[in-house]
C-alpha cells in the first residue's frame, strides 16, 4: 500500500445487526412464534453494502452520491469505525474526525465554549491543543458573546457553526462529512466550502457525502456513485454526476408513470382555471419525451367565467433539483388574445434548448395590470433526451444549451433568440 | 454465502488512546454531573435522600419485626450498609441505559464503548461520596470507635466498583439490545437488597440457607463495610474471598459479552 493512500477499502460487505450463531437465531425465531425455514435466512440477507472497494489518497476530496438508502451513511460509519464490516478489509490511517452529526456529544446545559472543549475531547483532541486553537475556532464560528450562553438557547444553525468551527480547526487527517453543510446560513456555508477547498491538497483527506450534486461538483476530485449498496460508477466528477442525474431522472419518470408524481399546485382566482396541460410534439401527438433541439408544444386548456382582456402568459421549465431553468412570457406581444369561456392555447418552443433531464411545467397568467389570475406548478412533466449520435458530452455540466450564431457574439442576445416564443391562440369558443 | 470476517484497521498510538479514554471519561462524568441537577431544587441532596429513605423504612420495620443489630445502634447499623449498597445499585441502574442514552455518540464516533458504563460508576461514586458525609456525621454522633481497620475502605470501595462495573457491563450490553433487561432491573435490585444483610445481620440467616446465601457476592462486601466502619474489625476473609471470586466470575462472563456486542451497538440504536 502506497504511503499516500490514507483510506483503503477492499471488498467490503456490510450487513446490519448482531451476527449471532445460527442455532441462536433458530431458537430466537422459534420463540417469536414463527416456523424456521430457509426463507428466513434469505430475508435476513439484506446487504447494506456489497463488494465495495476504493482508495482515497492524501489531500483528496472524495464525493459519495447516491439515492436514499444507497448505503452512503453506512459507508461513512464503517470508515469512522462506528460499526464493523461484515466482510472485507478497511484500513484508515491517521486521526479521523467524523462530521456525521456535529452536535453529537454536546450538552445542552453547558456553554458554547465548554462544548467546544467537550467536542474536542470526544473527537480525541487534547485540551492543550483546543486551547491553542480556541481563537481560531472562536473567529470561525462568529458566535462572539453567544459562546458564553448554554447551547440549549442556540438555533440549529448556530449549533452547526460551533461544530464546524471545531471540525475545521482540529487538523484531522481524515474528515468524514455527511450532509452537514445543509444547515447554516448561506454566508457561513460559503465559508465552510472555502475552508474545505483550502484543505484540498493539504494533509487532510475528505470523504464528502451530499445530495446536493452542485456541492459535490464544486468540491470533489473524484466521486463514487452508490446504488443499493454497490458502487455503480466511480471516477471523474462530471461523468459520475451525469450518471447520478440519469438515475434520478429514471426514478422520476417511473414515479410519473405510476402517477405518484407531485400533484399540480395551483392557486387561481374564480375567474380562470387551467383544466388540462399536455405536452405535444410538432405533429400534435401527445408525448412525454422530447429531443433537445426539437419543437415542443405545451397545450393549456382553460375555463374562464367572463371575458378577460389580453392576459399575460408566462411559462417556465423547472429541473429535477427545483431550479427554474428557463421561462418565457408573451408580455411584449402587443396584440395578445383575449380569453373567454373555455378554450385552449399552445405555447410553442422551436428548437428546445433544454438538455437531457426531467422538467416540470410551471405557468402563470396575469391580468393586463399585472395581478395574478392563475399560478400553477408541476402542471405537467416531460423528459428531454438527446440524439446519441451527437457529441454532447461537452455540455454535460450545463443546464441549457445556448445557440450561438457567429454574427452575434453576445450569448445573452442569442439566448433571447433561441427562446423565441410565439403564442398562438388556437381557437376560442363561447359557452353554450 | 460465506464471507471471511471483516477487518477494520485504524492504527493509532496506544498511549494517546489511553489518554483520550481518561479525558473522555472525565468529560462525560463532568457533563453528567453539571447537567443532571441543573433543573432540580434539592440537587445533589438526592444522593443522600435515597439511602436515608431506606433507612427510615428499615427502622420502622425493625420496630415491627424486632430485628437484632449485633449490638450496634440500628440506624448506623443499617445506614453503613446502605451507603455502599446505594453505590452498587446506583452503578448498575446507571449502566443499564447508559449506551442507549448516549446513542448519538455511539452511532457517530468510534469510542471504546466501555466508557459509558465506566462513566456510570464514576457518577455513582460521586453520589457515594455525598452520602458518605452523612455517615461520617452519624459516626461522630454515635461516637463510633475509629480504628485502623478503616484502611480497608479504599480496597472495599474499589472491589464494589469493580463488581458493579462487571455487572453493569453485562446489563448494558444486553439492555442495549433488549430493553426487557432494563425493565427487570428495578425488581432485581429490590430483590437483591433483601437478599443482602442490610436491614438485618448475617447471623439471623437460618443456617440451612447460609451456604447459598453467601454465594451472593454483595454479602461479603456489605459485611466487610460494616465490620470496618462500625465494628472496628478487619473483614471476614473467607466471606470476602467469595466476593472476590464472584467478581472475577462476573467479569469472565460479562466482559467478553460486552466486547462482542458493543461492536454492533451502532447497528441497533
Amino acid at each position: 500500500m502506497n504511503t499516500n493512500t490514507i483510506i483503503n477499502v477492499e471488498d467490503l460487505w456490510k450487513q446490519y445487526g448482531l451476527p449471532l450463531p445460527e442455532f441462536i437465531q433458530r431458537w430466537r425465531y422459534r420463540l417469536s412464534g414463527g416456523r424456521f425455514d430457509e426463507d428466513y435466512f434469505r430475508r435476513r440477507q439484506k446487504w447494506a453494502l456489497q463488494n465495495i472497494s476504493f482508495e482515497a489518497k492524501r489531500g483528496e476530496i472524495l464525493g459519495i452520491i447516491g439515492r436514499n438508502g444507497a448505503g452512503k451513511s453506512t459507508l461513512l460509519k464503517i470508515l469512522a469505525g462506528v460499526t464493523p464490516p461484515t466482510g472485507g478489509r478497511v484500513k484508515v490511517q491517521g486521526s479521523i474526525f467524523p462530521m456525521i452529526e456535529i452536535n453529537a456529544g454536546m450538552h445542552k446545559e453547558l456553554t458554547g465554549r465548554e462544548n467546544i472543549y467537550l467536542l474536542g475531547t470526544i473527537m480525541g483532541v487534547s485540551q492543550a491543543k483546543i486551547k491553542s486553537k480556541m481563537p481560531d475556532i472562536e473567529a470561525f464560528t462568529e458566535l462572539d458573546n453567544w459562546l458564553d450562553e448554554p447551547v440549549r438557547k442556540y438555533s440549529s444553525g448556530m449549533l452547526a457553526r460551533l461544530g464546524f468551527g471545531v471540525a475545521m480547526n482540529v487538523e484531522a487527517n481524515v474528515l468524514l462529512v455527511d450532509e452537514v453543510l445543509s444547515v447554516g446560513d448561506m454566508a457561513f456555508r460559503r465559508k465552510c466550502f472555502d475552508r474545505i477547498e483550502e484543505l484540498r491538497g493539504s494533509n487532510a483527506t475528505i470523504i464528502f457525502v451530499s445530495h446536493n450534486v452542485r456541492q459535490i461538483e464544486r468540491l470533489c476530485n473524484r466521486v463514487i456513485l452508490l446504488d443499493h449498496g454497490q458502487i455503480i460508477h466511480s471516477g471523474e466528477v462530471t461523468e459520475v454526476v451525469d450518471h447520478y442525474y440519469h438515475l434520478s431522472n429514471e426514478a422520476i419518470i417511473e414515479q410519473t408513470k405510476h402517477d405518484y408524481h407531485a400533484k399540480p399546485r395551483v392557486n387561481h382566482t374564480d375567474e380562470m382555471m387551467i383544466t388540462n396541460v399536455t405536452i405535444l410534439d410538432k405533429d400534435d401527438n401527445q408525448v412525454d419525451t422530447v429531443k433537445t433541439g426539437d419543437m415542443l408544444k405545451v397545450r393549456f386548456a382553460f375555463e374562464t367565467t367572463h371575458r378577460i382582456e389580453k392576459p399575460v402568459l408566462g411559462l417556465g421549465f423547472v429541473s429535477t433539483d427545483l431550479i427554474l431553468v428557463a421561462s418565457f412570457s408573451n408580455d411584449d406581444l402587443p396584440n395578445r388574445p383575449d380569453f373567454d369561456g373555455t378554450g385552449i392555447f399552445d405555447c410553442i418552443v422551436h428548437d428546445l434548448p433544454l438538455l437531457p433531464g426531467v422538467y416540470s411545467v410551471k405557468s402563470k397568467i396575469l391580468y393586463q395590470n399585472g395581478a395574478v389570475l392563475f399560478g400553477g406548478q408541476n402542471m405537467a412533466s416531460f423528459q428531454v433526451v438527446i440524439d446519441h449520435n451527437e457529441d454532447f458530452s461537452r455540455l454535460s455540466q450545463v443546464i441549457i444549451e445556448l445557440t450561438h450564431t457567429p454574427d452575434k457574439p453576445h450569448p445573452c442576445q442569442s439566448l433571447n433568440q433561441s427562446m423565441f416564443f410565439p403564442m398562438l391562440p388556437k381557437r376560442q369558443c363561447r359557452d353554450g | 454465502m460465506k464471507l471471511s470476517p471483516g477487518i477494520y484497521i485504524h492504527p493509532l498510538d496506544r498511549r494517546i488512546e489511553i489518554q483520550r479514554f481518561w479525558s473522555l471519561l472525565w468529560a462525560l462524568v463532568a457533563r453528567e454531573f453539571k447537567g443532571r441537577y441543573r433543573r432540580s431544587i434539592l440537587g445533589p441532596l438526592w444522593a443522600v435522600l435515597q439511602p436515608l429513605f431506606y433507612m427510615v423504612i428499615f427502622t420502622f420495620l425493625r420496630g415491627v419485626l424486632d430485628i437484632p443489630s449485633d449490638g450496634v445502634p440500628y440506624i448506623i447499623f443499617t445506614y453503613s450498609a446502605l451507603v455502599p449498597w446505594t453505590f452498587f445499585a446506583g452503578t448498575i441502574t446507571r449502566c443499564g441505559p447508559s449506551v442507549s442514552a448516549n446513542s448519538s455518540l455511539v452511532k457517530k464516533i468510534a469510542l471504546p464503548r466501555e466508557i459509558f458504563p465506566a462513566a456510570g460508576v464514576m457518577g455513582a461514586l460521586i453520589d457515594f461520596c455525598i452520602a458518605a458525609t452523612i455517615l461520617i456525621v452519624m459516626m461522630i454522633w454515635y461516637q463510633v470507635h475509629i480504628t485502623w481497620s478503616l484502611a480497608w475502605l479504599p480496597f472495599l470501595i474499589l472491589l464494589t466498583a469493580i463488581l458493579a462495573l462487571g455487572i453493569g457491563l453485562g446489563v448494558s450490553a444486553l439492555g442495549t439490545y433488549r430493553h426487557d433487561v432494563l425493565f427487570a432491573l428495578p425488581f432485581v435490585t429490590q430483590f437483591w437488597i433483601l437478599a443482602t444483610p442490610i436491614m438485618y445481620p448475617l447471623s439471623e440467616v437460618p443456617s440451612a440457607w447460609q451456604f447459598a446465601y453467601k454465594l451472593n457476592p454483595m454479602v461479603g462486601i456489605i459485611e466487610a463495610f460494616r465490620d470496618v466502619l462500625v465494628k472496628g474489625l478487619s473483614p471476614d476473609m473467607s466471606l470476602l474471598s467469595i466476593s472476590i471470586t464472584g467478581t472475577v466470575l462476573v467479569w469472565l462472563v460479562a466482559w467478553p459479552i460486552f466486547r462482542f456486542m458493543s461492536q454492533y451497538f451502532a447497528d441497533v440504536l
